[in-house]
């Protein structure tokens, strides 16, 4: 098991290096001069091209641009990853009070994906070609077609406009000071489900093959005529097994996640990592966007990582 | 049922197999996986399998319709969609405007024709475009190994960590939009999908008999792709570019939707989308939104039931 740990953040080192070289990329297409832009625009009408000149060498940006990259590395590795062109504070303090948020949404999505995604995968595999079976491809398939955006407007415009049952966006009604937690879960549940509904096609059809390979399995034959309840067998003993394989699923679809959260965020004005991708861009705030990109892409290299090691440990022939 | 009689005439031309064929025929429908079908070759039965599959049939009609429309959107068009008309302010469906017209009084079956081509443009270019670059590497990861398929596949590592959606918009906002940035950007986001698959069937196929006696004739590293590679890597990356397709159409239409598409004025269905995000719209005017939300849906959910089609068609035993 150590060994196998062992290879696989080995492997990790070399992306984690990729990504850091894309983003510095990144960094240095941004149009604008980052000297000029640090300074406040009384000091900008004042300054002399040598002051600029000087500025320049004490932040570096006069040195090859190898050791500019080994400096870029330094200071995310301290956890600096820039300034805001608009607000004056740094990035990460901008990034660290959005995740809450977007953490919360995520993962509300993902468990009500996960639920709905492995009960209809199970038993579309136990009536393999019945009309569920077939209805249960073809929905999940409407599922990933259809634009995010489009389906949050739709759930807009039927729940929120027409029926009146859910509010517009938002996480909490703001007229209330102290908004209860069923405020809150009132606020979640319409872009959860949006974001969920995007998510679950993959689920649906991961579980169903894999279900249909267990269930075809030695053990199952025992465990029925040992005369288990059917259901205890699909459950306890099928389902267990066929969940392993999920788990890298759940990790390819991070990346999908994280793009379905920008999307719905911004629809519902969620006030999580998402908007505040969208409202940067929209304000050309460059270092935010740049320091996002480059967090998802390592939490994206992390959450693989962590998939395939809880993989490896619920499944042993993965190891080898 | 009368499709199923048209499809059923044997694609052989030659009589005495006719009976034969028809028997294959039937066989194939009730889900024989063609094993009867020795005398036909792989290519002529997956062609059979793929007819025989409604979704996806269905799927290319529309899909060409919708193509045929789209070459044809300057002709067929009753209005110049860019054209502001100050009189006909968002109004509703009528004789004169069958979808109504929008906030400039512009005439959204127009729009909505003219948006096809934006649409299908992106999405077959950046398609094309990815399973090149994907093939293309994939195949020299494939020849080559050692250290330089661990250098490729460790890239395609790196580039699939990124969210789709964020990287692109980063980009695009850098670049300034333009069909083509769009195309470009998303086609190297989305190459490593057709890279791994290539990779994965080359690797496979190198160590066949007939691989190992060609190279023992004396045949070359490019001679063994021609002849050997290309033809079992096909089908897969058929299937690839399918869904690649279908996914640059998403995005395309997500960025148009968050306003960083195509240079405006030009219609695309994604940005007909944008204007929705005013409650406005959302609530009273459904003609603006909702034509060109379904008509996103409808395409890329057809592509995708093409795409799963064809992977039936190409290897059944993926169905179980």
């Amino acid at each position: 098991m150590l060994s196998y740990v062992g290879r696989r953040l080995l492997i990790s080192v070399p992306v984690l290096f990729g990504i850091l070289g894309i983003s510095f990329i990144f960094v240095q297409m941004l149009p604008g001069d980052p000297v000029r832009a640090l300074m406040s625009p009384e000091e900008l009408a004042t300054a002399s091209p040598e002051y600029i000149e000087q500025r320049r060498s004490e932040l570096g940006l006069d040195k090859p641009i190898f050791v500019q990259f080994a400096a870029w590395i330094g200071e995310v590795l301290q956890g600096n990853l820039g300034h805001s062109f608009r607000r004056n504070t740094p990035v990460a303090d901008m990034i660290f009070e959005r995740i809450g948020p977007t953490a919360i949404l995520a993962i509300t999505a993902l468990s009500i994906a996960l639920i709905i995604g492995v009960l209809l995968g199970t038993f579309a595999a136990l009536k393999q070609n019945s009309w569920f079976d077939y209805l249960s491809s073809v929905t999940s398939m409407m599922a990933v077609s259809i634009p995010n955006f489009f389906l949050g407007l739709m759930a807009i415009y039927i729940f929120s406009i027409s029926l009146g049952i859910f509010p517009t966006g938002g996480m909490r009604t703001l007229a209330a000071s102290n908004p209860s937690a069923l405020d809150r879960v009132h606020h979640l549940i319409l872009p959860a489900l949006v974001l969920a509904i995007n998510l679950i096609g993959p689920y649906v059809r991961y579980t169903r093959q894999s279900m249909l390979e267990v269930i075809r399995q030695d053990y199952i034959t025992t465990a029925r005529a040992k005369g288990v309840p059917w259901m205890k067998v699909v459950f306890g003993h099928g389902l267990r097994n066929a969940l392993i394989p999920l788990t890298t699923v759940i990790a390819i679809q991070v990346p999908i996640l994280l793009t379905g959260l920008l999307v719905i965020e911004t629809i519902f004005s969620w006030p999580g990592l998402g908007r505040l991708t969208f409202e940067s861009i929209m304000g050309r705030d460059y270092p935010v966007i740049v320091a996002i990109v480059f967090i998802s892409a390592v939490f994206v290299v992390l959450f693989n990582l962590l998939a395939d090691v809880t993989a490896a440990a619920l499944d042993p022939r993965i190891r080898l | 049922m009368s499709e199923n009689v048209q499809t059923a005439v044997p694609v052989a031309g030659r009589s005495d197999e006719e009976g034969i064929g028809r028997r294959r025929e039937r066989e194939v429908q009730k889900g024989g996986n063609g094993r009867a079908g020795q005398a036909l070759s792989p290519s002529r039965l997956a062609i059979r399998r793929f007819r025989h599959h409604r979704l996806a049939m269905a799927s290319v009609l529309l899909l060409s319709l919708l193509l045929l429309l789209a070459v044809l959107a300057p002709l067929i068009s009753p209005y110049d969609p860019n054209a502001v008309n100050t009189a006909a302010y968002r109004e509703p469906p009528s004789g004169a405007h069958w979808l109504g017209t929008d906030s400039a009084g512009r005439d959204v079956l127009s729009r909505l024709l003219h948006g096809a081509r934006v649409s299908l443009t992106v999405g077959i270019a950046a398609a094309v475009s990815a399973t090149g670059l994907g093939t293309l590497l994939g195949l020299i990861a494939g020849i080559f190994r050692g250290w330089v398929d661990a250098i490729i596949m460790r890239v395609v590592d790196v580039f699939l960590s990124f969210p789709p959606l964020v990287v692109i918009l980063l980009l695009v906002a850098i670049l300034g939009p333009s069909v083509t940035t769009i195309i470009v950007v998303i086609a190297a986001f989305e190459w490593p999908t057709a890279c791994r698959i290539v990779r994965q069937v080359s690797l496979s196929v190198r160590e066949m008999d007939y691989v190992l006696s060609a190279r023992a004739m004396g045949s070359g590293s490019l001679a063994i792709v021609r002849r050997h590679m290309i033809g079992p890597v096909l089908p897969p990356l058929t299937v690839v570019a399918t869904l690649l397709s279908a996914n640059a159409i998403l995005l395309e239409a997500a960025l148009s939707f968050l306003g960083l598409g195509v240079e405006r004025p030009n219609a695309t269905w994604g940005g007909m989308l944008q204007a929705a995000q005013s409650m406005t719209i959302l609530q009273e005017m459904p003609w603006l939104w909702l034509p060109p939300g379904v008509a996103i849906a409808a395409t890329v959910l057809s592509i995708n039931f093409m795409g799963d089609g064809l992977r039936d068609a190409f290897d059944p035993r993926q169905r179980l």
